[in-house]
C-alpha cells in the first residue's frame, strides 16, 4: 500500500496527473503551415492546459470538455495553419514549463506571464494583458484597502508563477518599509485555495484577476483590490519556427478582427503591442 | 474449607459438547492429596481438553469441577488466583522465547506472586539445578533441545510452589533419546509427593509411579484401576486394543 | 534543451531552503508515525477487544481511512471541518491527517502481529496466572513486537515519502520546496536529483534505526546461537 503513495506522490511532482487528452482533426483540404520539423509530431500540435482557471481555461462540469477563452483563442490559431491539437490537461501548473523544456508537448496554452527569467529558456509570443487581484471572504474587501493591508496576513497563492513571484516581491519590499511579513501559503490547486480562504485558513487570496473575478461572480469570494502589476500573458513553445508561426497567425487575426471578438466577448484586455517572438537567442 | 482429606481435584460428570458432537460426556474422577493420575487413551478421545477444563483454560457445559476448594466453572470465579496453585505443562513446552530460561522461570513469580527479583531469581535457579538445567540460565530456549525446554517448563511450572501440576502429553512431541530425561523429572517429582495429573502415552511412567489411570475413548471414562489391575486384568476391549496398539504395535 | 549543470547541482545540494524543507519532512513523519503508532495501538486493541459494539467502530474506522485517498483526507480537515466550527492551523491538519490516516494501516499491521502469536502462548500465560494484562505486556506483545518490526518500518519509510502530499495544504515540506526552487531556474534534473539524495539519506537513517530495533526485539531469536549451543551438547 505505501508503495503506491509514494508512488503517486513522487510522480506527480515530475510530470503530473495527465487525465486525459483530446485530439481535433482538420479539414483534409487545408495544406499544412508549419514546418514537420518544429513540431513533435508532424502535422500535429500537443497543448498543454492548466485548466483550473474559468472562464480563461477549466473544464465544463457537465460535458467534460475543456472550455475558455485560452481554449478559443488556441483553437482559433491552430485551425487556421491546419494542424491536428492534442490538448493535454496537466494538474499541476508547475511542470508545464518543465515539461515544455523535456519535450512533451510542443505549446502551453495556459495564459503564462512572460517574464525575463522565463524568456532564458522558452519562446514566448505576448496576447493579453492580466493584473493581479486581491480576493477576500465576502463582505471583507474593506479590511484591503491598499497592498500594505496584505502586511502580516496569510496570503494564499498558487505554486510556480508570476503570481507568487509578485507577492514574494511585495513582501519584500513591505518588510524594507518596516512592515510585518505576510505568511505566504503555497497551494498546488487554485480550488484549494479558495476552499481555505471560505473555511477561514487563509485571510485573502492572491490570483489574476480573471480567476478572481470568476470566483467572485460565483458568490464564494470577493475581490478588493486589482491591476496590481500588470504584466503580459503569453503561448510558450520549444520551437521558434513554431512560434512564429503562431505569432504571424495572431497578426492576421487582429488584422481580420477575429482576435478582438474573442477579446469582447469575455471582457479582456488584449495585448497592444506587436505579435512576435520572444526568446533565447532573440 | 479444603483439608488434608479432601480430594484436591474432584470432577463430577463433566460434559462438554460443539453442537451435537459430544466432546466429553459424563466424566467423574477424584485426585487426592500426593496421588499421581494418569490419563490415556487414543487421539480424539477428549484427555487433553479434559486436563485444559480442569485450570479452566477450556469450558465446560455440564458437571462441576472443584481444584483446591474452587468450583471452576463458575462463572464469577476468578481463575487467576487458583492458576497460580496450580501448574501446568503443555506438549509443545510454550516456553516464552523472547526470556531467558532463568526469566521463563522467574516471570510469573514477580507478576503472581509478587517476589521480589532477587527472590524469585534464587528460586528460579535452585529449580533449574533440580532439573539439571541451571548452567543453561541465561540462554534462550531456542537455543536448548526439546527435552531441556521441557524440564525448564517443568521448573517454570514449580517456582509457583503450586498445589498440584498437571501434565498435557510431555513427552509425545520430543525425540524419543530425550524422553527419558522428563520422565526422570517427573518421577522425582511423584516420589517427592507432588499431586500430579498426567495425560500421556507412557505406560513406563504410568507403571512405576501412577496411583490410578483413567482410560478414555471418545469423550467418556471407559476404564479405571490402579497400574496393576489395568495392566494385567484389562476390563474393556477398547482398553484392551488400545494397549495392544501402544505396547506392541507391530503385533510382535 | 538544458543540460546537466554541476554548479547548480552542488550549489543546491546544501542549499539551506531545502535544508529547513527536509527538517520539516523529519518531524512530520516522526511525530505523525509516533501519533499513528499509537492510535493504532488503540485502534488495534479495540478490534481485539471482544466487545461487540467497540469492534464495529474500529473496523469502520480502518475501513474509512483506509478506503479513502490520503489527500482527500488532508483536504477535508484543512477546508472543510472549518466550516462546521473546527479549525485547526496548517501545521495540525498536517499532523492530524497523516496520524489518522497512518493509524488505520499500522493498526491492521499490529493486529496481525498480535494474532500470530500463537495461542500456545497464551494459555501458558494464563495457565501460569497472569492477568490478561499481564499476558499482553509480558509474553504476548514482546513477540508481537518483533514480528510486527519489518512491516512497521516499511510504513515509516512510506510515511516519509507521503508527507509531500502535505504540500497541497501548503505545508513546505521538502519536495514543495524543491518544486519552488525548480521555478526560479528551472533547473528540474539537478534540483530533482538533490532532493532524492535528501530522500535516501532519511531513508537510510532510517533503516539503521530499524534494524537496531529489530536486533534488540530478536534476541533469542538468532539462528546462530542455536547451532553454536548444538555443537557444546
Amino acid at each position: 500500500m505505501s508503495l503506491a503513495r509514494t508512488g503517486s506522490a513522487f510522480s506527480a511532482a515530475f510530470i503530473s496527473l495527465l487525465i486525459g487528452y483530446t485530439t481535433t482533426a482538420v479539414a483534409v483540404d487545408c495544406p499544412i503551415k508549419v514546418a514537420d520539423s518544429s513540431l513533435l509530431t508532424p502535422g500535429e500540435a500537443v497543448v498543454s492546459i492548466n485548466p483550473v482557471s474559468p472562464p480563461m481555461q477549466y473544464v465544463d462540469p457537465k460535458s467534460g470538455e475543456l472550455k475558455g477563452m485560452r481554449v478559443e483563442v488556441g483553437d482559433a490559431i491552430l485551425e487556421r495553419l491546419c494542424l491536428k491539437q492534442k490538448k493535454i490537461r496537466v494538474d499541476d501548473f508547475g511542470t508545464m514549463i518543465p515539461g515544455l523544456q523535456a519535450g512533451r508537448w510542443d505549446m502551453i496554452n495556459t495564459g503564462v506571464f512572460f517574464t525575463d527569467a522565463r524568456i532564458k529558456i522558452i519562446y514566448m509570443v505576448r496576447y493579453e494583458n492580466q493584473a493581479i487581484a486581491v480576493s477576500t471572504r465576502p463582505g471583507d474587501a474593506g479590511k484591503f484597502n491598499t497592498v500594505e493591508d496584505l502586511a502580516g496576513k496569510t496570503i494564499g497563492v498558487d505554486i510556480g508563477g508570476y503570481e507568487e513571484n509578485k507577492l514574494k516581491q511585495l513582501d519584500q519590499e513591505l518588510q524594507a518599509k518596516g512592515l510585518p511579513a505576510i505568511k505566504i501559503a503555497i497551494f498546488n490547486d487554485t480550488n484549494i485555495d479558495y476552499q481555505a480562504l471560505k473555511a477561514g485558513q487563509v485571510d485573502a487570496n492572491f490570483t489574476i484577476e480573471a480567476v478572481a473575478k470568476e470566483y467572485a461572480d460565483r458568490g464564494i469570494s470577493q475581490v478588493a483590490l486589482k491591476g496590481l502589476y500588470p504584466s503580459p500573458v503569453a503561448l510558450a513553445f520549444r520551437n521558434k519556427d513554431f512560434a512564429q508561426a503562431v505569432a504571424d497567425t495572431l497578426t492576421k487575426m487582429k488584422a481580420d478582427g477575429s482576435y478582438q471578438a474573442i477579446f469582447d466577448k469575455y471582457g479582456k484586455t488584449p495585448w497592444d503591442g506587436p505579435f512576435d517572438v520572444k526568446g533565447p537567442g532573440i | 474449607m479444603p483439608n488434608s482429606v479432601d480430594p484436591v481435584i474432584s470432577a463430577e460428570k463433566v460434559g462438554k459438547h460443539y453442537g451435537h458432537f459430544r466432546v466429553l460426556q459424563d466424566c467423574s474422577f477424584e485426585v487426592k492429596n500426593g496421588e499421581v493420575v494418569v490419563i490415556c487413551g487414543p487421539s480424539g478421545s477428549g484427555k487433553s481438553t479434559l486436563i485444559k477444563c480442569l485450570n479452566g483454560l477450556e469450558g465446560f457445559d455440564e458437571g462441576r469441577i472443584v481444584v483446591d476448594g474452587v468450583s471452576v466453572g463458575d462463572p464469577k470465579v476468578n481463575l487467576t488466583k487458583l492458576r497460580s496453585r496450580v501448574g501446568m505443562v503443555f506438549q509443545q513446552f510454550e516456553l516464552f522465547p523472547h526470556l531467558t530460561v532463568e526469566g521463563n522461570v522467574m516471570l510469573a513469580q514477580r507478576r503472581v506472586l509478587g517476589r521480589s527479583s532477587s527472590e524469585a531469581r534464587e528460586r528460579a535457579r535452585m529449580l533449574l539445578d533440580r532439573v539439571g538445567l541451571l548452567e543453561h540460565s541465561a540462554k534462550y530456549p531456542k537455543m536448548l533441545s526439546g527435552g531441556q525446554q521441557q524440564r525448564v517448563a517443568i521448573a517454570r511450572g514449580l517456582a509457583m510452589d503450586p498445589k498440584v501440576m498437571l501434565f498435557d502429553e510431555p513427552t509425545s512431541a520430543l525425540d524419543p533419546e530425550m524422553i527419558g530425561e522428563v520422565l526422570d523429572v517427573m518421577v522425582n517429582l511423584a516420589k517427592e509427593g507432588m499431586t500430579m495429573v498426567c495425560v500421556t502415552h507412557e505406560m513406563g511412567f504410568a507403571r512405576h509411579v501412577g496411583s490410578k489411570i483413567l482410560f478414555m475413548d471418545q469423550g467418556t471414562i471407559v476404564e479405571r484401576g490402579t497400574p496393576e489391575s489395568f495392566f494385567k486384568n484389562t476390563q474393556s476391549e477398547r482398553a484392551q486394543r488400545f494397549l495392544k496398539n501402544i505396547l506392541h504395535p507391530m503385533g510382535i | 534543451m538544458t543540460m546537466w549543470s554541476w554548479s547548480a547541482f552542488f550549489e543546491y545540494l546544501f542549499s539551506p531552503f531545502l535544508l529547513y524543507g527536509a527538517w520539516t519532512t523529519i518531524w512530520l513523519t516522526v511525530v505523525s508515525a509516533l501519533l499513528g503508532l499509537m492510535l493504532g495501538g488503540v485502534v488495534a486493541a479495540a478490534r481485539m477487544s471482544g466487545i461487540g459494539w467497540l469492534e464495529k467502530v474500529a473496523f469502520f474506522y480502518v475501513w474509512l481511512m483506509r478506503g479513502t485517498p490520503l489527500l482527500v483526507q488532508l483536504v477535508i480537515i484543512y477546508t472543510g471541518l472549518p466550516q462546521i466550527g473546527i479549525k485547526f492551523e496548517v501545521v495540525t491538519c498536517a499532523l492530524l491527517g497523516l496520524a489518522l490516516n497512518e493509524a488505520a494501516y499500522l493498526s491492521e499491521i499490529i493486529r496481525g502481529a498480535v494474532q500470530s502469536v500463537g495461542i500456545g502462548q497464551r494459555n501458558a500465560a494464563t495457565a501460569l496466572g497472569l492477568t490478561k494484562f499481564q499476558a499482553m505486556r509480558d509474553v504476548i506483545l514482546p513477540q508481537a513486537t518483533r514480528v510486527m518490526l519489518p512491516m512497521l518500518g516499511n510504513s515509516v519509510n512510506g510515511l516519509l515519502k507521503t508527507t509531500s502530499l502535505t504540500s497541497a495544504i501548503s505545508m513546505e515540506e521538502l519536495l514543495r520546496r524543491t518544486n519552488l526552487l525548480i521555478q526560479e531556474r528551472f533547473l528540474t534534473l539537478e534540483l530533482f536529483i538533490v532532493a532524492s539524495i535528501y530522500y535516501l539519506v532519511m531513508t537510510s537513517a532510517w533503516s539503521l534505526v530499524q534494524n537496531w530495533l529489530e536486533r534488540r526485539f530478536g534476541r533469542g531469536f538468532e539462528e546462530e546461537a542455536r547451532l553454536e549451543n548444538a555443537e557444546q551438547r
